[in-house]
Protein backbone atom coordinates (compact mmCIF):
# COMPACT_ATOMS: atom_id res chain seq x y z
CA UNK A 1 0.00 0.00 0.00
CA UNK A 2 2.52 2.43 -0.69
CA UNK A 3 0.74 3.92 -3.93
CA UNK A 4 -1.65 6.04 -1.62
CA UNK A 5 1.57 7.54 0.09
CA UNK A 6 2.96 8.20 -3.64
CA UNK A 7 -0.40 9.49 -4.87
CA UNK A 8 -0.97 11.43 -2.20
CA UNK A 9 2.60 12.75 -2.03
CA UNK A 10 2.87 13.55 -6.07
CA UNK A 11 -0.81 15.07 -6.36
CA UNK A 12 -0.83 17.28 -2.84
CA UNK A 13 2.69 18.29 -3.45
CA UNK A 14 3.46 22.22 -2.33
CA UNK A 15 -0.48 22.69 -1.00
CA UNK A 16 -0.61 23.68 2.38
CA UNK A 17 -4.50 23.59 2.43
CA UNK A 18 -6.68 21.68 0.04
CA UNK A 19 -9.81 19.68 -0.30
CA UNK A 20 -9.81 16.08 -1.66
CA UNK A 21 -12.59 13.94 -2.35
CA UNK A 22 -10.79 10.24 -2.18
CA UNK A 23 -12.69 7.31 -4.57
CA UNK A 24 -11.67 4.47 -2.67
CA UNK A 25 -12.25 0.93 -4.06
CA UNK A 26 -14.73 -1.14 -1.33
CA UNK A 27 -12.52 -4.08 -1.12
CA UNK A 28 -9.18 -1.62 -0.45
CA UNK A 29 -11.12 0.62 1.68
CA UNK A 30 -10.28 0.38 4.86
CA UNK A 31 -6.47 -0.23 3.96
CA UNK A 32 -6.87 3.15 2.00
CA UNK A 33 -8.06 5.11 5.03
CA UNK A 34 -5.36 3.97 6.96
CA UNK A 35 -2.46 4.94 5.07
CA UNK A 36 -3.87 8.45 4.20
CA UNK A 37 -3.98 8.92 7.88
CA UNK A 38 -0.35 7.56 8.41
CA UNK A 39 0.74 9.60 5.56
CA UNK A 40 -1.06 12.73 7.81
CA UNK A 41 0.40 11.79 11.35
CA UNK A 42 3.43 10.06 10.66
CA UNK A 43 4.75 11.45 7.49
CA UNK A 44 3.36 15.14 8.15
CA UNK A 45 2.63 15.05 11.67
CA UNK A 46 -0.22 17.21 11.77
CA UNK A 47 -3.06 16.68 14.40
CA UNK A 48 -6.91 16.79 13.12
CA UNK A 49 -10.38 15.49 13.38
CA UNK A 50 -11.42 11.67 11.98
CA UNK A 51 -15.33 12.22 11.24
CA UNK A 52 -16.32 8.41 11.34
CA UNK A 53 -19.87 7.47 10.26
CA UNK A 54 -18.65 3.97 9.16
CA UNK A 55 -16.88 2.34 11.88
CA UNK A 56 -17.85 2.82 15.89
CA UNK A 57 -15.29 4.50 17.63
CA UNK A 58 -13.91 1.78 19.88
CA UNK A 59 -13.40 -0.37 16.18
CA UNK A 60 -11.73 2.62 14.51
CA UNK A 61 -8.98 3.30 17.28
CA UNK A 62 -8.30 -0.40 17.55
CA UNK A 63 -8.30 -0.53 14.00
CA UNK A 64 -5.57 2.58 13.73
CA UNK A 65 -3.75 1.21 17.01
CA UNK A 66 -3.12 -2.04 15.31
CA UNK A 67 -1.56 -0.26 12.05
CA UNK A 68 0.31 2.05 14.57
CA UNK A 69 -1.30 4.99 13.99
CA UNK A 70 -0.64 8.07 16.85
CA UNK A 71 -4.65 8.27 17.74
CA UNK A 72 -3.64 10.90 20.76
CA UNK A 73 -2.99 13.04 17.33
CA UNK A 74 -6.57 12.22 16.32
CA UNK A 75 -10.02 13.80 17.85
CA UNK A 76 -12.77 11.86 16.90
CA UNK A 77 -16.34 12.77 16.21
CA UNK A 78 -18.59 9.49 15.65
CA UNK A 79 -22.25 9.63 14.27
CA UNK A 80 -22.71 6.31 14.39
CA UNK A 81 -22.10 4.38 17.84
CA UNK A 82 -25.13 6.00 19.59
CA UNK A 83 -27.61 4.88 16.68
CA UNK A 84 -26.80 1.08 17.74
CA UNK A 85 -26.62 1.72 21.23
CA UNK A 86 -28.71 2.07 24.32
CA UNK A 87 -26.54 3.00 27.04
CA UNK A 88 -26.12 6.84 27.36
CA UNK A 89 -22.81 7.65 25.69
CA UNK A 90 -20.92 10.57 26.86
CA UNK A 91 -18.23 12.58 25.50
CA UNK A 92 -14.62 10.30 26.01
CA UNK A 93 -10.85 11.45 26.57
CA UNK A 94 -11.09 12.06 22.95
CA UNK A 95 -14.28 11.26 21.04
CA UNK A 96 -17.68 12.78 21.02
CA UNK A 97 -20.63 10.86 20.28
CA UNK A 98 -23.25 12.17 17.86
CA UNK A 99 -27.04 10.94 17.78
CA UNK A 100 -27.10 10.24 14.22
CA UNK A 101 -25.79 10.04 11.01
CA UNK A 102 -28.97 12.32 10.08
CA UNK A 103 -27.68 15.06 12.91
CA UNK A 104 -25.86 17.30 10.23
CA UNK A 105 -26.43 20.52 11.76
CA UNK A 106 -24.55 18.83 14.99
CA UNK A 107 -22.00 17.36 13.17
CA UNK A 108 -20.99 20.39 11.60
CA UNK A 109 -20.92 22.30 14.75
CA UNK A 110 -18.99 19.38 16.56
CA UNK A 111 -16.14 19.97 13.87
CA UNK A 112 -16.16 23.53 13.89
CA UNK A 113 -15.31 23.67 17.78
CA UNK A 114 -13.39 20.63 17.30
CA UNK A 115 -11.24 22.61 14.66
CA UNK A 116 -11.22 25.84 16.51
CA UNK A 117 -9.87 24.05 19.90
CA UNK A 118 -6.36 22.43 17.98
CA UNK A 119 -3.82 25.53 18.25
CA UNK A 120 -1.70 23.65 15.42
CA UNK A 121 -1.45 25.92 12.37
CA UNK A 122 -1.52 23.02 10.37
CA UNK A 123 -4.63 20.24 11.09
CA UNK A 124 -7.02 18.12 8.86
CA UNK A 125 -10.71 17.11 8.68
CA UNK A 126 -11.40 13.54 7.42
CA UNK A 127 -14.86 12.64 6.92
CA UNK A 128 -15.49 8.98 6.73
CA UNK A 129 -17.17 8.55 4.23
CA UNK A 130 -19.80 10.62 2.07
CA UNK A 131 -20.88 7.03 1.10
CA UNK A 132 -22.66 5.93 4.52
CA UNK A 133 -23.45 9.60 4.65
CA UNK A 134 -25.90 9.12 1.75
CA UNK A 135 -27.51 5.92 3.10
CA UNK A 136 -28.88 8.07 6.19
CA UNK A 137 -29.85 11.69 4.71
CA UNK A 138 -31.10 12.72 1.32
CA UNK A 139 -29.11 13.01 -1.62
CA UNK A 140 -29.94 16.81 -1.51
CA UNK A 141 -29.30 17.32 1.81
CA UNK A 142 -26.01 15.83 1.59
CA UNK A 143 -24.67 18.16 -1.41
CA UNK A 144 -25.77 21.16 0.57
CA UNK A 145 -24.05 19.64 3.79
CA UNK A 146 -20.47 19.11 2.05
CA UNK A 147 -21.04 22.57 0.35
CA UNK A 148 -21.63 24.28 3.58
CA UNK A 149 -18.36 21.68 4.63
CA UNK A 150 -16.33 22.43 2.10
CA UNK A 151 -16.44 26.42 2.23
CA UNK A 152 -15.97 25.71 5.91
CA UNK A 153 -12.62 24.10 5.14
CA UNK A 154 -11.35 26.64 3.01
CA UNK A 155 -12.12 29.20 6.30
CA UNK A 156 -10.53 27.05 8.68
CA UNK A 157 -7.35 26.37 6.82
CA UNK A 158 -7.39 22.91 6.70
CA UNK A 159 -6.09 20.04 4.94
CA UNK A 160 -9.94 18.17 4.55
CA UNK A 161 -10.13 14.22 3.26
CA UNK A 162 -13.72 12.80 1.90
CA UNK A 163 -13.51 9.65 1.74
CA UNK A 164 -16.35 7.94 -0.66
CA UNK A 165 -16.75 4.40 -1.97
CA UNK A 166 -16.86 4.47 -6.23
CA UNK A 167 -20.68 3.30 -6.38
CA UNK A 168 -22.71 3.51 -9.28
CA UNK A 169 -25.47 5.23 -7.53
CA UNK A 170 -23.45 8.19 -5.92
CA UNK A 171 -22.20 8.97 -9.70
CA UNK A 172 -24.21 12.29 -9.50
CA UNK A 173 -22.99 13.24 -5.94
CA UNK A 174 -19.33 12.49 -6.30
CA UNK A 175 -19.73 14.60 -9.91
CA UNK A 176 -21.06 17.66 -8.23
CA UNK A 177 -19.14 17.34 -4.87
CA UNK A 178 -15.48 17.15 -7.02
CA UNK A 179 -16.66 20.65 -8.31
CA UNK A 180 -16.67 22.02 -4.81
CA UNK A 181 -13.00 20.46 -4.15
CA UNK A 182 -9.91 20.88 -5.15
CA UNK A 183 -8.61 17.71 -6.34
CA UNK A 184 -9.74 14.09 -6.54
CA UNK A 185 -8.32 10.91 -5.77
CA UNK A 186 -8.59 7.80 -6.92
CA UNK A 187 -7.31 4.65 -4.51
CA UNK A 188 -8.98 1.79 -6.93
CA UNK B 1 -61.59 48.30 21.25
CA UNK B 2 -62.63 51.60 20.34
CA UNK B 3 -63.90 52.63 23.68
CA UNK B 4 -60.57 51.48 25.53
CA UNK B 5 -58.62 53.80 23.48
CA UNK B 6 -61.23 56.88 23.64
CA UNK B 7 -60.56 56.10 26.99
CA UNK B 8 -56.56 56.00 26.69
CA UNK B 9 -56.81 59.65 24.44
CA UNK B 10 -58.90 61.21 27.29
CA UNK B 11 -57.03 59.97 29.93
CA UNK B 12 -59.40 58.38 32.19
CA UNK B 13 -57.68 54.86 32.04
CA UNK B 14 -55.83 54.79 35.36
CA UNK B 15 -51.74 54.71 34.97
CA UNK B 16 -50.86 51.34 35.59
CA UNK B 17 -53.65 49.97 33.47
CA UNK B 18 -51.89 52.06 30.84
CA UNK B 19 -48.11 50.55 31.68
CA UNK B 20 -49.33 46.95 31.81
CA UNK B 21 -50.62 47.63 28.18
CA UNK B 22 -47.67 48.90 27.28
CA UNK B 23 -44.92 46.90 28.47
CA UNK B 24 -47.89 44.11 27.18
CA UNK B 25 -47.32 45.66 23.81
CA UNK B 26 -43.08 45.19 23.87
CA UNK B 27 -43.38 41.96 25.04
CA UNK B 28 -45.58 40.88 22.09
CA UNK B 29 -43.89 42.30 19.29
CA UNK B 30 -40.50 41.59 20.81
CA UNK B 31 -41.46 38.03 21.14
CA UNK B 32 -43.03 38.19 17.44
CA UNK B 33 -39.86 39.29 15.65
CA UNK B 34 -37.83 36.51 17.94
CA UNK B 35 -40.39 33.87 17.18
CA UNK B 36 -39.82 34.36 13.67
CA UNK B 37 -36.42 34.88 13.24
CA UNK B 38 -35.97 31.59 15.48
CA UNK B 39 -38.54 29.62 13.22
CA UNK B 40 -36.58 30.49 10.14
CA UNK B 41 -32.64 28.99 11.81
CA UNK B 42 -34.83 26.26 13.45
CA UNK B 43 -35.96 25.25 9.62
CA UNK B 44 -32.80 25.10 8.13
CA UNK B 45 -31.53 23.20 11.16
CA UNK B 46 -31.36 19.36 10.74
CA UNK B 47 -32.36 16.96 13.67
CA UNK B 48 -30.00 16.83 17.25
CA UNK B 49 -29.18 18.76 20.40
CA UNK B 50 -29.07 21.90 18.60
CA UNK B 51 -32.61 22.10 17.35
CA UNK B 52 -33.91 20.92 20.27
CA UNK B 53 -32.10 23.65 22.32
CA UNK B 54 -33.61 26.19 19.64
CA UNK B 55 -37.66 23.82 19.71
CA UNK B 56 -37.19 24.40 23.90
CA UNK B 57 -36.49 28.70 23.34
CA UNK B 58 -39.42 28.32 21.19
CA UNK B 59 -41.47 27.64 23.70
CA UNK B 60 -40.34 29.75 26.40
CA UNK B 61 -40.53 32.66 23.81
CA UNK B 62 -44.32 31.54 23.02
CA UNK B 63 -44.35 31.49 26.36
CA UNK B 64 -43.39 35.22 26.76
CA UNK B 65 -45.82 35.95 24.04
CA UNK B 66 -48.88 34.24 25.95
CA UNK B 67 -48.38 36.44 29.13
CA UNK B 68 -48.19 39.56 27.11
CA UNK B 69 -51.37 38.50 25.38
CA UNK B 70 -52.95 37.55 28.46
CA UNK B 71 -52.12 40.78 29.88
CA UNK B 72 -53.34 42.83 26.90
CA UNK B 73 -56.76 41.31 27.11
CA UNK B 74 -56.76 41.74 31.57
CA UNK B 75 -56.02 45.35 30.30
CA UNK B 76 -58.70 46.03 27.71
CA UNK B 77 -61.35 44.13 29.95
CA UNK B 78 -62.23 41.70 26.31
CA UNK B 79 -63.44 39.42 28.43
CA UNK B 80 -64.15 38.67 32.41
CA UNK B 81 -62.92 36.33 33.62
CA UNK B 82 -64.09 34.98 37.09
CA UNK B 83 -62.97 35.90 40.59
CA UNK B 84 -59.81 37.67 40.71
CA UNK B 85 -57.87 34.59 42.29
CA UNK B 86 -58.62 32.92 38.96
CA UNK B 87 -56.60 35.62 36.98
CA UNK B 88 -54.05 35.62 39.54
CA UNK B 89 -53.18 31.96 39.52
CA UNK B 90 -53.39 31.91 35.59
CA UNK B 91 -51.14 34.86 35.27
CA UNK B 92 -48.55 32.81 37.72
CA UNK B 93 -49.12 29.59 35.91
CA UNK B 94 -47.58 31.13 32.64
CA UNK B 95 -44.65 33.06 34.58
CA UNK B 96 -43.96 29.74 36.54
CA UNK B 97 -43.93 27.62 33.14
CA UNK B 98 -42.23 30.16 31.86
CA UNK B 99 -39.36 29.97 34.54
CA UNK B 100 -39.66 26.10 34.17
CA UNK B 101 -38.33 26.94 30.49
CA UNK B 102 -35.41 29.32 31.11
CA UNK B 103 -34.11 26.71 33.85
CA UNK B 104 -34.45 23.73 31.33
CA UNK B 105 -32.97 25.86 28.41
CA UNK B 106 -30.36 26.80 31.09
CA UNK B 107 -29.57 22.65 31.78
CA UNK B 108 -29.62 22.23 27.70
CA UNK B 109 -26.67 24.94 27.24
CA UNK B 110 -24.81 23.24 29.96
CA UNK B 111 -25.66 20.15 27.97
CA UNK B 112 -24.26 21.36 24.67
CA UNK B 113 -21.24 22.95 26.43
CA UNK B 114 -20.40 19.66 27.58
CA UNK B 115 -20.55 17.66 24.65
CA UNK B 116 -19.36 20.21 21.86
CA UNK B 117 -16.52 21.71 24.04
CA UNK B 118 -13.74 20.27 22.84
CA UNK B 119 -10.88 23.42 24.73
CA UNK B 120 -9.06 20.79 26.99
CA UNK B 121 -8.85 18.38 24.33
CA UNK B 122 -7.77 20.49 21.58
CA UNK B 123 -5.32 22.18 23.92
CA UNK B 124 -4.07 18.41 25.02
CA UNK B 125 -3.27 17.26 21.54
CA UNK B 126 -1.66 20.93 20.54
CA UNK B 127 0.81 20.43 23.26
CA UNK B 128 1.45 16.66 22.11
CA UNK B 129 2.29 17.49 18.41
CA UNK B 130 4.39 20.34 19.72
CA UNK B 131 6.08 18.03 21.90
CA UNK B 132 6.57 15.19 19.40
CA UNK B 133 8.06 17.89 17.03
CA UNK B 134 10.41 19.16 19.29
CA UNK B 135 12.04 15.68 19.81
CA UNK B 136 12.10 14.89 15.91
CA UNK B 137 14.19 18.24 15.59
CA UNK B 138 16.70 18.00 18.45
CA UNK B 139 18.92 21.54 18.74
Amino acid sequence: MKKVGSILENKLKGLNDYIALALVNSKKYQKTNIEILRHLTQKENIPGIYVTINKPYNVMVTILKTNKIDTDMIIFIDAITKLGSEKELKKTENCLFIESPKDLSDIGIAMSQAIDSIKSKEKFIFLDSLSTLLIYNHAGTVAKFMHFLTSKMRTWKVRGIIISLEKESDKDIIAELSQFCDITLNFK
Amino acid sequence: MTELFVRLAEGALPATTVLILLYALLCIIHASFSLNALKKAKNELTSGKLKKFMGSLYITITLGFIYGLWNILLSIEVFQIGPDLLRLIISNLIVISFLMYMTYLAFLAKDLGDEFGFRVMGKKISEYVKDKKSKKQPL
